[in-house]
Parts: structure tokens; C-alpha cells; sequence
């Protein structure tokens, strides 16, 4: 009751902020996200809100296009030496970060030292560039990127946001800084942060450096964008419709029927590339040491009836490794799970979890069989609280409990970080089938100094796989060992996949135009974007 | 208080203890007492019945299994088959209203009892002992007013952890300073009451007249207290499963159950709209019997 008061409250502390565009040539912006963000630098940790935010105030030193195909961006052009292992990258002269850093391939360098720095903690962009060696300055527009073994992803995660270029005299400051106040060269810049509230950034007047899949050059058309945290999703829906922001992410599944059918919204839909939504088995301890016990439990769930009831169809089921949008997917892993609760049954039987107790639990040697999903539900719409639930009820009918711990963020990422749990629920949202390597291959585990793989999988044949596939730049020959790994992988039974990442942005069209996604991870790109009506 | 002007036993002199010839008028009159009752405490008293009644036997009143699962009947309206409608996942609202309110109320009594025992204990202990026993104990108490009493129990769970027991010890804690000043002050005036000098100067231990007569006559407003506290703890608790921090999932506790209800208002209100109602039913009854019964003490005395 309190809570519902206070919601309400700060739902409404940003309705009395009139914009006018007369002001200000371009006028404001408001956007709402769905999700927090702790630090804006999108090179510490790296989840999706930082790559949204990043697209909009940094620029990268490749771009990618809606095909999947790589273009000049702060670098003109590049050349890649026969043996995969050193990348030559011509830079742009012209270009000075808001700071008045001017660009250079010194810049380069400390951009992607910053990345790997142990430090820095980068989980996404130091995870990519695992094969990363050195950077050479060869003079000030000349950068040489030297590799430990052929990396045919690398020129794809570079188009990334989430390994946009930031100044370099801004990244000499503390990490804290650095998180509340980022520089990039971007076509905004960041002038103020409240943390858990809301980011304030303006147009760079001097921005000369728009990417290619841009429908304008120079300046942005908005003159100041805000972009607002506001995790409650019926609060950030209700804003949408209300007029107090003009477009939000995470659009609520419960409201797309009335948004569709209200003429001033409409909506922005986009799979995203990776690996869709899942819980992740932790295989490194029992119950799901297991194989059975793990195919059990995927043969036990309900996954596209849960999708179909709480998300009412504005989620894709994604049942194999890969997101069907991902490069090098295969539809042949979609249903390999389809629930067989007898199937299920006869799994667990065998091994060994044949006695019951009173609550209808199967046990061995007086245990229970039960597990348990450290839960954050600030971090998830609240559709994925209900499927989560139903779950949890598909599970019980074949004798597993499944026990969802609601706790803080701060919390769930110290089990997640140390192993400490039976199920977890995450995504990998990036443009690459690699995302595999990322997320199941032994490099990535925690001990050696990279936490993705929460699998805690150690397989010297998927392993081998995924680096041959890094290889080599045949795309036949990528496809067929990326369809062996999405083989081996889906035969291990890792994760329970249940659907994939998408972009679901609603936008007030009675108010701004020219809102659309950044091409290599989906996210909201407000560059070309334009107030045509003030509220 | 014309109602209880009525009462034979008002007309008795007022003392501190009620005696037992006091008693004996009461039962006697049980009748009129009870045409003197207001209809308005007699709907909260009914109200309150039932919820105890569903708290103890659940399964007199449910209708279906309160954690069955089923996608394809989600969002129902409510009708004859569901009275309150389906959820999300297709689980019966009615028979999962029902089912929280062994929770609400368990919480709800546990929470103030916890409370009322911290805040006793801490309240009486500086009534009775004085000085500087009670200057810390009052200081003390002053620095945890600080804190209100929700984030008291938020830093309660943010140590010891979520769930039903973690959040009742979280709101007993949380209201433990207003129930100790108030017994500090209840104390301090039945300590400087003459009855309690009478005992002394009857040659009474100090522990006698401590047991015998300072702490039933604190102890005896408390009962009223409570029935208003636990009004107010079962708001709270609600208030923290809602923020996710009491019950876990698929508990079938009111604030939880409104938590998960609130996405789906515009096009199912049922499902928030019912764990809420009984909310503000479970605290609207303790009120006001809790209310009256205070009054008919007060008019007592």
C-alpha cells in the first residue's frame, strides 16, 4: 500500500516538467528505460542498458549494417594481415571527443587497454577481446591491433556500443567518475547523472562523425535528450500514453493490444542476436551434475504455453542455443526439448530420484529434490515473474522443486559470481553466433578470469569447435561448426532457452519521428530522431 | 459514549483492577451488552471471524487449489466457476485470497506480538528502574524514532535475509520503539499511582508489587494496542512482499499477489484488486474492534 503511494509518486514527479521547444532549436527528448543502470560507462560490466544509452553518446571504430556487413566508422578503412592475427586501422583526423580530446590512434589504444584492464571489470567488452594482444601506435592516425589467434568475430563486437571509444584523458579519471560522466564523440553528450533516476545529455554541436547506417550528417536534430530509469513497467507504459515521455523500452507484453490500437503510439520490434532469454543450469554441483536430471527438467517445462499466456505473443519462442536472428543459426534445435512429462518422469527415475515425500517431491537417500533460482525482480519485466512461476508449477508435476529466492540485485550477482545457485536467468545479447564461446567455453569460466560461463562447462571439443570457427573467414565452412557447437550444446542440455531478446520500444509518433535501432544490437538510436509536436 | 453509560458495569467505581463482582454484572447482562453493540463493530467483527476462519481451515472456503497452474485459463473474469476471477498463470484469486489469509494474519499477530514484547520489555524496564536505566533506554529508543518504521525493517531484512519469518521479526522490530514509549509512559504513571504506594506502604517486596500490581495494570491497555497493531502489521507486511521482500513466489500472499496483479490492472483489475480489498479489510476490522474495545476500556475507567 505504501509502496503503491510512493510508485505513484514518482510517477508523477516528472509530469511538471513542461518542454518547450521554442527554447531550444530541436526540442527535448524524453525516453524511459525499463531497466537501472549502476555505471553509464559501457566498458564496466556491460549489460544492454549501458549499450542503449552508449549508442547515442559514443561512436565506435567500425560500424555494421541491418545485413550483418561491416563499414567505416571512426576508422576509414583497415587491412587484416593473412595470418588473422594483426589488424591495421586508418582513423579518421577530424574527429575531437566533447571533451576536446582530439581522436587519434593513441586514443584506440587506451580505449581498448581500458577494456582489458583487470580493473576496469569489463565482464562483455573484455570478454570479447579475450584474444586481444596489443595496440601499436604506428603514428597518429595509424593504429595496428595485434591478437593472440585468428578472431573472425572481432571486427563485428567492435561495432558494438558496448566497445564505443571514450577519452582517453576522461578514462585516466577515478572508475566512478568515469561511470557518472563519460566523453565519447558521440552525437550527444552525458552534462548530468542522478543515479537510479535519470541521465541528461545535449546535442554535440560540433558532431562530424555520423556512422553510415545514419540517415543524416552533423548534428543531432533534438537538442536535449533525458532518459529516465523507471523499472515499473505499468508506471512507464502509463508515461507513454500520458505524453510525459515520448518512448519507452521494455514495452509491457499486458499493453501491446492498446498500444497497437492507439493511433499516437506506434511500436519497434527487433529480435536481437545471441543467445535468447534462459536459465542456465550450474553444472558444477548436484542435482544438475546430472545430465538426466537436467533433461528432465527441460522435458518437464511448459515454455511455449507459459510464453503464449503471459506475453500474449510479443516474445518468439527461441528453444535452441542461438537467437534465430543470430548469423549461423539453426532452426533444428528449436523443439528438441517439446515437453514429455513421462519422458521427464523416466529420466529422473533412473537417476536415482524414485522416493517421494509428503508434499509430493521426489527424494534420494532422504533429500529433496530441489533447486534454486536466485531471482531479482526489479531486473525482469513482470511477465517473465509469471512464466518464472509457471515454471516453477511445470516442475513440481514431475516431482522438482524449484525454488525462486527473491532477493537484491547486489545479491544475485554474488551467488551468480560465485556459483551459487541450481537455475539462473540471463541473456547474451550480441551479433555473433561466437556468443557461444562466450557463454559455454572454458575460457570464459570464472577461474580464468572471466565470469560468462555460468554453465561452469568445461568441453575441450566445444572448446576446439569454437575456436576453429574463429578461424576461419569461410562462411561454409563457419556455418558447419557453428551447426556442430549449437549440436553440442543442445545435446548437453545447459540451459532451459525460452525465448529471444528483442528490441520492444513504444513510441509516441504524435511527438517525435525518425526513432529507430542501432543496427549491431537493436537498441533505441535517437541521432536521426526529431520532436514534431510539443506536449 | 452513551452506549456504555448504560453499562452496569460503568456504574461500578473505577478502580485499577476489576473485581470480581464487576465480572459477575457483566455476565449477567450479557444480553443488553450485546444490543449495545454497534451493527457497524458487529460487520467488522463478522469480517474478522471469517478471516480467522480462513486463516485456521483454509480449506473450508477454497474453492480450488490455490497453486494450480493453468496458462489456458488465465485472466478469467470473475463468474460462477471463479468468484474473484483467474490470474496470470490461471490460479484461482478467491481461493488464493482465502489462502493468504493464514499468511497476512499469521504474520500480522506474529509481527505484534514480537513488537509488543521488545517494546514491553524496553518500555517497562525504564519506567520501573529510573534514572539513567531509563535515560538510555529512552535515548536509545529516540535514535531508532529516527529510522521510520518501515526502513527499520527493511534494514532488518536487508541483514537477516527475505521471507515470512525474516519480514514478521522485521515489522515486530519495526514497531517496537512506538510500543516501548508508549509502555514507558503507561508505566510511569501506574508506578507514581497510589495504589502502587499503597503496596509499598502495606510492606510489599519491591518484586511483588512489581509482578502483582505495576505490570497487570500496564499490560492491560496492551491488549487493545495490539488489536490495533496488528492492523497495522499486516499492512506492512503486505507492503513488503509487494516490494518482493516477504513471501516467495507462488506464496499466495496478499501484498505479493497485488504486486503481481498491478501489471495486469487494465485488462484484468481482479487480480489486484481482491489481495488489496482484504488488505484493507484485515486492517480496517482489527481497527475498528480494536477501537471500540479501547473505548468501552476507557469508559471503564
Amino acid at each position: 500500500m505504501i509502496a503503491v503511494v510512493v510508485l505513484a509518486v514518482t510517477g508523477c514527479s516528472g509530469a511538471a516538467e513542461a518542454r518547450d521547444p521554442a527554447q531550444n532549436d530541436g526540442g527535448q527528448f524524453v525516453f524511459a528505460t525499463g531497466k537501472g543502470i549502476t555505471c553509464l560507462d559501457p566498458h564496466v560490466g556491460g549489460d544492454m542498458p549501458q549499450a542503449s544509452l552508449a549508442a547515442n553518446y559514443l561512436d565506435s571504430i567500425v560500424s555494421m549494417d541491418e545485413d550483418g556487413g561491416i563499414h567505416p566508422w571512426l576508422a576509414t578503412s583497415w587491412e587484416v594481415s593473412d595470418d588473422g592475427l594483426r589488424y591495421t586501422f586508418h582513423l579518421r583526423d577530424d574527429v575531437t571527443f566533447t571533451d576536446g580530446t582530439p581522436f587519434n590512434a593513441a586514443a584506440v589504444k587506451a580505449n581498448l587497454e581500458h577494456m582489458v584492464d583487470p580493473d576496469t571489470h569489463s565482464g562483455t567488452a573484455g570478454g570479447y577481446l579475450e584474444p586481444y594482444v596489443k595496440t601499436t601506435v604506428v603514428d597518429e592516425t595509424t593504429a595496428v591491433v595485434t591478437l593472440d589467434r585468428p578472431y573472425a568475430a572481432f571486427l563485428e563486437v567492435l561495432a558494438q556500443p558496448f566497445l564505443g571509444i571514450q577519452s582517453p584523458k576522461a578514462l585516466q579519471r577515478p572508475q566512478a567518475e568515469n561511470c557518472a560522466s563519460p566523453v565519447g564523440t558521440g552525437p550527444f553528450k552525458v552534462v548530468d547523472y542522478v543515479p537510479q533516476s535519470e541521465v541528461k545529455l545535449v546535442r554535440n554541436e560540433d558532431y562530424n562523425s555520423a556512422p553510415p547506417f545514419a540517415e543524416h550528417q552533423g548534428p543531432a536534430h533534438i537538442a536535449e535528450l533525458v532518459w529516465r530509469i523507471i523499472p515499473e513497467d505499468a508506471t512507464r507504459y502509463g508515461m507513454l500514453r500520458a505524453g510525459q515521455v515520448d518512448a519507452i523500452d521494455r514495452m509491457p507484453a499486458v499493453n501491446f493490444a492498446e498500444a497497437r490500437a492507439d493511433d499516437r503510439v506506434s511500436l519497434i520490434l527487433q529480435d536481437r542476436p545471441g543467445n535468447p532469454t534462459n536459465l542456465t543450469f550450474n553444472i558444477t554441483r548436484p542435482p544438475f551434475d546430472d545430465i538426466r536430471v537436467r533433461k528432465a527438467f527441460l522435458y518437464g517445462s511448459y515454455v511455449k504455453a507459459g510464453i503464449e499466456s503471459v506475453y500474449f505473443g510479443t516474445v518468439t519462442h527461441g528453444g535452441g542455443p542461438l537467437s534465430s536472428a543470430t548469423r549461423f543459426y539453426s532452426p533444428r534445435f528449436e523443439n528438441v526439448y517439446a515437453p514429455d512429462q513421462a519422458k521427464a518422469n523416466r529420466l529422473l527415475d533412473k537417476a536415482g530420484w524414485t522416493g517421494r515425500d509428503d508434499e509430493g517431491y521426489r527424494t534420494k537417500d532422504g533429500k529433496r529434490l530441489s533447486v534454486v533460482l536466485p531471482y531479482d525482480p526489479v531486473s525482469w519485466p513482470s511477465a517473465f515473474t509469471a512464466l518464472m512461476t509457471q515454471l516453477q508449477a511445470s516442475a513440481k508435476q514431475i516431482g522438482i522443486e524449484m525454488v525462486i529466492q527473491n532477493l537484491d540485485t547486489a545479491t544475485v550477482t554474488e551467488r551468480t559470481n560465485n556459483f551459487k545457485y541450481d537455475l539462473r536467468a540471463g541473456y547474451w545479447n550480441t551479433n555473433t553466433a561466437d556468443v557461444l564461446r562466450i557463454i559455454l567455453s572454458s575460457e570464459y569460466l570464472p577461474s580464468n578470469g572471466f565470469g560468462s560461463n555460468k554453465a561452469g562447462l568445461s568441453d575441450p571439443e566445444l572448446d576446439r569447435i569454437l575456436n576453429a570457427a574463429l578461424a576461419t573467414n569461410d562462411a561454409d565452412e563457419r556455418r558447419k561448426l557453428y551447426l556442430q557447437a549449437q549440436e553440442i550444446v543442445s545435446d548437453g542440455a545447459y540451459q532451459l532457452t525460452l525465448f529471444n531478446q528483442a528490441s520492444q520500444i513504444g513510441v509516441r509518433t504524435d511527438r517525435v519521428s525518425g526513432v529507430r535501432l542501432e543496427p549491431s544490437l537493436s537498441v533505441p538510436y535517437l541521432y536521426d530522431a526529431k520532436v514534431v509536436a510539443a506536449s | 459514549m452513551s452506549t456504555a453509560i448504560q453499562d452496569p458495569a460503568v456504574t461500578q467505581p473505577p478502580g485499577p483492577h476489576q473485581t470480581s463482582r464487576n465480572r459477575r454484572a457483566r455476565s449477567g447482562d450479557l444480553a443488553r451488552l450485546i444490543l449495545d453493540i454497534p451493527l457497524g463493530i458487529w460487520g467488522a467483527a463478522a469480517v474478522l471471524v471469517f478471516l480467522l476462519l480462513a486463516a485456521a481451515a483454509p480449506q473450508l472456503f477454497m474453492t480450488h487449489d490455490p497453486y494450480a497452474v493453468d496458462p489456458s485459463a488465465a485472466f478469467t473474469v470473475p463468474g460462477t466457476e471463479h468468484l474473484f476471477g483467474t490470474d496470470q498463470n490461471g490460479r484461482d484469486v478467491f481461493s488464493r485470497v482465502v489462502a493468504g489469509a493464514g499468511q497476512s494474519l499469521l504474520i500480522g499477530f506474529t509481527a505484534t506480538a514480537i513488537g509488543l514484547t521488545l517494546g514491553g520489555l524496553l518500555g517497562i524496564t525504564a519506567g520501573v528502574m529510573g534514572r539513567f536505566v531509563d535515560t538510555a533506554i529512552s535515548r536509545a529508543v529516540e535514535v531508532l524514532f529516527a529510522f521510520p518504521g518501515l526502513l527499520l525493517a527493511l534494514i532488518v531484512i536487508a541483514i537477516s535475509g527475505t521471507g515470512v519469518i525474516t519480514s514478521a521479526v522485521a515489522v515486530g522490530i519495526g514497531t517496537a520503539p512506538g510500543y516501548a514509549r508508549m509502555l514507558r509512559t503507561q508505566t510511569l504513571q501506574v508506578v507514581a499511582a497510589p495504589y502502587v504506594e499503597t503496596a509499598h506502604a502495606l510492606g510489599r517486596s519491591p518484586a511483588y508489587t512489581l509482578w502483582h500490581t505495576v505490570i497487570p495494570n500496564v499490560v492491560r491497555p496492551l491488549l487493545v494496542l495490539a488489536t490495533l497493531g496488528v492492523g497495522q502489521a499486516v499492512v506492512w507486511a503486505s507492503s513488503l512482499s509487494f516490494l518482493g521482500l516477504g513471501a516467495q513466489p507462488p506464496a499466495a500472499e496478499w501484498g505479493a499477489m497485488l504486486a503481481d496483479g498491478r501489471s495486469y490492472i487494465q485488462i484484468a483489475w481482479w487480480i489486484a484488486v481482491f489481495p488489496g480489498l482484504f488488505i484493507t479489510l484485515a486492517a480496517l476490522t482489527t481497527t475498528v474492534v480494536g477501537r471500540y474495545a479501547q473505548r468501552r476500556l476507557e469508559g471503564q475507567e
